[in-house]
């Protein structure tokens, strides 16, 4: 009971507060003040006591996107154990459950979008769906190298094995697993180089102008299942790249916590010393990130580890 | 064996990748430096710190080491990026393989090279497991390189590559090789890659060649095969 | 000693030639240099008549086999460094030749002459490489002393595909090394010949067998063995005419020597695989060779498509298991071949073109070279009394005895085509008439022994065989013909 608890506890408090880690990195290593830290919880909490616009071209399907997408999430971030702890959702192969939820809630943010009948929203929403599509081989490539030392395809199995064999450190393979997981975050997450979360002009954008036409309360789930998205996605990270230690729980924490700091300042670092690649290079990043879990797996395989 | 020739050896594997992903030339030389920077670093790593123990070998593997350092990561890059300022061309342009294919083609090259690394070929003892296969993807991809390259300079950079897997699958199948054989061929690779740089910044068009498969024909009246 | 004055006297004159005042001053070296070359070598082959003598801790031998090889790579390189001085005596006349293009000549020349000698003599198969991928460096830049775009182009065009074949070649010395290492004992080196020869049939046949496909295609481009020759016809008739003569005279030679080194340890290793790997590379040359000179019109590449045929009939011979006849058939083709490559140069040169379907009347203008070209495009296409008709008839006897018939039958068509694709053009450029007005050429004195003194050998080789040539081919074959 206390660990569902605490897994609760961080996935409410996690999300937006690393969100606003992000902006602090960009905004130190640009030497601007910036925004506060806790400036996504103020924005989110702006956003629900407003009322939403909806426009007369609209169907009932633009409202539902917003919600089944932060439903999705949510549900799918239930079964990531976070600092050791048993996840409040785990059964043998709750790795594709996992992964089916996140391309779902994609999939309801592009209906939506789809629905709103805009010419700019189709083309996010053509894009996204285009960048999710390439990028999934290296997600479950990624998943594949974490749960096939283990044997069972379920995240509890995987980050036990991942936790004994004392990290990145000890093991080359899970460097390639996390270059490819790291192309797969920035690419999910609709980060710089594949995408420009800041741009101002609709052309260029991919998630941005998807959800362009939602206000309101609308606007502040997107923004939930967004931070959510990255505080889970980043725990995996966390998983993959150091051992958490399984049976001491103040460490553990302290280390997911360290660690997820330790990637937002990733993707803030790289926000601030790099640019957007062409859109026709983009395909080619993400071929690489497969191609280089690919060649993960094989080298699991020599081993004999799988 | 030790973690450090494994992480090198990805990262040969890694740096064919992306030399057959890119398109700039001053990348793929780039690229081409850092290899044989982590080419120099294998010994020392095949060895770890047994060298320091036999005194014999600390000079063979000092002196190899050396060699391989000042050739293949810097004389041999800088004079690639000397020959490609005079030659004026930068980039890969219209390459024969689209780059998202070549990157394909190339990650299928080296799923062959683990496949014959380890189903056909017997595994070596005391071998990192890696070893073979990272060398003959190397190997592979360099002779894709300069099978598929359209620039004169692609084609240096694959017979680079080349070569560099050549040393990979020497260096884990030998050992070592003997002072003068291992100094013998980087001087002649380093003179080999010299000669072609002259040539291709010598300004007689095959900075990129292909157009008619680099034949040096002697201008005669009719074209050939009409005879 | 011997051993190390073969290679750096060479390289001496190499410097002396790259320090040399002028252009006038190189083309004094040169000749005499050639000259000191063949002496050389005559004696450090009368010194292993006997017994194989070896240096450097057994890194250098000559045996009967390399003693062979040394002897056409002298003879080839002294007839050529005559025949340059006279070459370039004339374009210095004319101002083609400057100080700085004299030098290159001159020092590449050297450097030249000693990576051949260090392919011959190396017992170290690792040096041997090294040795062999000089050859094709030095031989590039004599490729493309004429900066121009065909000859800069036939240069990239060799440097390339020889270097890239070539890296092959040193995977399958890695390969063969690395299976000699698991079974040999201590105090032998796994790079040493004479030591992989000893433990050659403790080796598993599967690996030397992979070991010798990579040697024989790395070796094979080298050599100009189909269907890896793409670029030599190209680099052949690119180079300034004693380079050619060089090229497909005595370099050819040294790569098929190379694979020749390691047939005994293929052969020993694997029970015979080794000539079976040979056939159908030369009989793929033998027809890429035949093909290709019915289509072609430029003289020098004509002969540079016949030496991609006889190279495959030497490792047809070698295959069939003739290696007598193969190193006779390589001893006639050399000879042979530098005739060829001196008359066609000379006549282009002072004709101004190389096209055989416009050149005429060569016998009232050029009297001299044309019948040095006709008289050995004869003796290379087998022509009694031509000693290339006695290696071949040889070869072909010894082919069906060991009971090749189809083989052999192939041959013979490829050598019929060859016949008269060659002999064509050739004739043709002797009875068209000559041009309007043309006049008759100075030819240099020096020419008249350097074209008819082969010519003389070959036809009485082709009549008759001295006792003493007979055992040198069989001692030299023994070491390449080791049976299991």
């Amino acid at each position: 009971m206390r660990d569902v608890f605490l897994h609760l506890a961080l996935l409410v408090l996690g999300p937006l507060t690393l969100l606003g880690l992000v902006g602090r990195v960009k905004a130190v290593a640009a030497r601007r003040v910036g925004a506060p830290l806790l400036q996504p919880w103020h924005d989110v909490w702006k956003l629900l006591r407003k009322g939403a616009v909806y426009s007369t071209t609209t169907t009932p399907l633009f409202v539902a996107g917003p919600i089944v997408a932060l439903a999705c999430t949510a549900l799918a971030a239930l079964m990531v154990p976070l600092a050791g702890v048993q996840a409040p959702l785990a059964f043998p192969g709750d790795i594709f459950v996992f992964a089916g939820l996140l391309a779902l809630a994609r999939f309801a943010t592009m209906l939506s979008a789809l629905d709103t009948g805009s010419a700019f929203e189709g083309m996010g929403a053509s894009r996204e769906a285009a960048f999710a599509a390439m990028a999934e081989p290296a997600l479950f490539l990624v998943l594949m190298i974490a749960t096939l030392p283990g044997g069972t395809p379920s995240f509890s199995t995987a980050f036990n094995e991942l936790s004994g064999t004392g990290g990145l450190v000890r093991d080359p393979v899970l460097l390639l697993a996390a270059l490819a997981f790291g192309a797969f975050l920035l690419t999910d997450l609709s980060r710089i180089p594949i995408d420009d979360p800041n741009t101002h002009l609709e052309l260029t954008m991919i998630h941005e102008v998807m959800i362009l036409d939602h206000s309101g309360p609308d606007l502040a789930f997107l923004h939930i299942g967004y931070a959510m998205r990255l505080f889970v996605l980043s725990a995996i990270g966390v998983h993959l790249l150091v051992p958490v230690p399984p049976d001491a729980p103040l460490a553990a924490l302290a280390v997911l916590l360290a660690g997820q700091a330790g990637i937002a300042g990733f993707i803030g670092g790289i926000e601030s010393v790099t640019a957007r690649l062409r859109l026709t290079r983009v395909a080619q990043f993400l071929i690489g990130a497969s191609v280089v879990a690919a060649i993960g797996v094989l080298v699991l395989h020599l081993g004999g580890r799988a | 064996m030790t973690p450090g020739t494994d992480l090198l050896l990805l990262a040969v594997i890694g740096i064919d990748l992306f030399i057959a992903s890119s398109s700039r030339l001053r990348a793929r030389i780039q690229a081409c430096a850092l290899q044989g920077l982590a080419l120099a670093a294998l010994p020392l790593a095949v060895e770890g710190t047994g060298v320091l123990s036999a005194s014999g070998r600390v000079v063979h593997v000092v002196l190899a080491v050396t060699a391989t350092l000042l050739l293949k990561a810097w004389a041999i890059p800088l004079a690639l990026t000397r020959a490609m300022h005079r030659s004026g061309v930068r980039r890969e342009v219209e390459p024969f393989v689209s780059l998202h294919l070549s990157l394909l083609l190339t990650a299928g090259l080296v799923g062959l090279a683990f496949w014959i690394g380890t189903a056909v070929l017997p595994r070596l003892p005391g071998v990192s497991p890696l070893g073979i296969p990272a060398g003959l993807a190397t190997l592979l991809v360099g002779l894709y390189l300069t099978m598929s390259g359209r620039t004169a300079l692609t084609q240096v950079i694959g017979y680079l590559v080349l070569e560099n897997g050549v040393f990979i699958i020497g260096q884990m199948l030998l050992g070592e090789f003997p002072l003068v054989v291992e100094l013998g061929v980087l001087l002649d690779v380093l003179v080999a890659v010299m000669l072609m740089a002259v040539l291709v910044a010598s300004g007689q068009g095959i900075a990129t060649v292909r157009e008619d498969h680099g034949s040096g024909d002697a201008p005669l009246d009719a074209p050939r095969g009409a005879a | 000693m011997m051993l190390w004055l073969l290679l750096a006297v060479p390289l001496l004159l190499a410097a002396a030639c790259a320090l040399a005042p002028g252009p006038r001053a190189v083309l004094a070296i040169t000749p005499w240099g050639g000259l000191a070359g063949a002496a050389l070598a005559a004696v450090a082959i009368a010194d292993a008549s006997g017994q194989p003598i070896s240096a450097w801790s057994g890194n250098l031998r000559i045996d009967a086999l390399s003693s062979f090889h040394l002897a056409l790579v002298a003879v080839v390189f002294a007839f050529a460094s005559l025949y340059a001085r006279a070459h370039f005596l004339g374009e210095v006349a004319l101002g083609r030749f400057g100080r700085a293009k004299a030098r290159r000549f001159g020092a590449a020349w050297f450097a030249f002459l000693a990576s051949m000698n260090l392919v011959l003599v190396a017992n170290n198969i690792g040096l041997l490489w090294v040795a062999m991928e000089t050859t094709t460096l030095a031989s590039a830049l004599l490729v493309c002393l004429e900066p121009d775009a065909p000859s800069v182009r036939a240069a990239w065009t060799y440097l390339m595909i020889c270097s890239v074949g070539i890296a092959l070649a040193l995977l399958g010395t890695f390969l063969l090394a690395g299976e000699a290492r698991t079974v040999m004992g201590a105090g032998t080196s796994p790079f040493l010949w004479t030591d992989l020869l000893d433990a050659a049939p403790r080796m598993r046949p599967g690996a030397v067998r992979l070991a010798f496909v990579f040697l024989l295609v790395g070796y094979g481009t080298k050599a100009g063995l189909a269907p890896m020759h793409s670029w030599l016809p190209d680099a052949h008739s690119q180079a300034p005419a004693p380079v050619s003569a060089v090229l497909s005279g005595v370099l050819l030679n040294c790569a098929l020597y190379a694979i020749s080194r390691f047939l005994p340890i293929v052969n020993l290793a694997t029970d015979g695989d080794g000539w079976s790997l040979l056939v159908p590379f030369g009989l793929l040359s033998v027809a890429v060779g035949a093909v290709f000179v019915v289509r072609e019109r430029d003289m020098k590449r004509l002969l540079a498509y016949c030496s991609v045929e006889h190279v495959g009939i030497i490792a047809l011979a070698i295959g069939l298991g003739a290696p007598a006849a193969a190193l006779f058939h390589t001893m006639n083709h050399s000879l042979a071949k530098m005739v060829a490559f001196f008359s066609a140069g000379t006549l282009a040169h002072d004709l101004g073109d190389r096209d055989t379907d416009r050149i005429g009347g060569i016998f009232r203008t050029l009297p001299l070279p044309a019948f040095g070209l006709l008289a050995s495009v004869f003796a290379l296409v087998a022509m009694p009394p031509s000693a290339v008709f006695q290696s071949e008839l040889w070869m072909a006897r010894t082919g069906i005895a060991n009971g090749h018939v189809a083989a052999v039958a192939a041959f013979l068509l490829g050598v019929a085509i060859l016949f008269v694709g060659l002999v064509r053009p050739f004739l043709g450029m002797a009875w068209r008439p000559a041009p309007q007005g043309a006049a008759r050429f100075e030819t240099a004195r020096i020419h008249w022994p350097l074209t008819l003194l082969p010519l003389a050998v070959l036809a009485i080789l082709g009549l008759w065989m001295p006792e003493s040539l007979g055992s040198v081919l069989n001692q030299a074959a023994a070491i390449i013909g080791v049976r299991p």
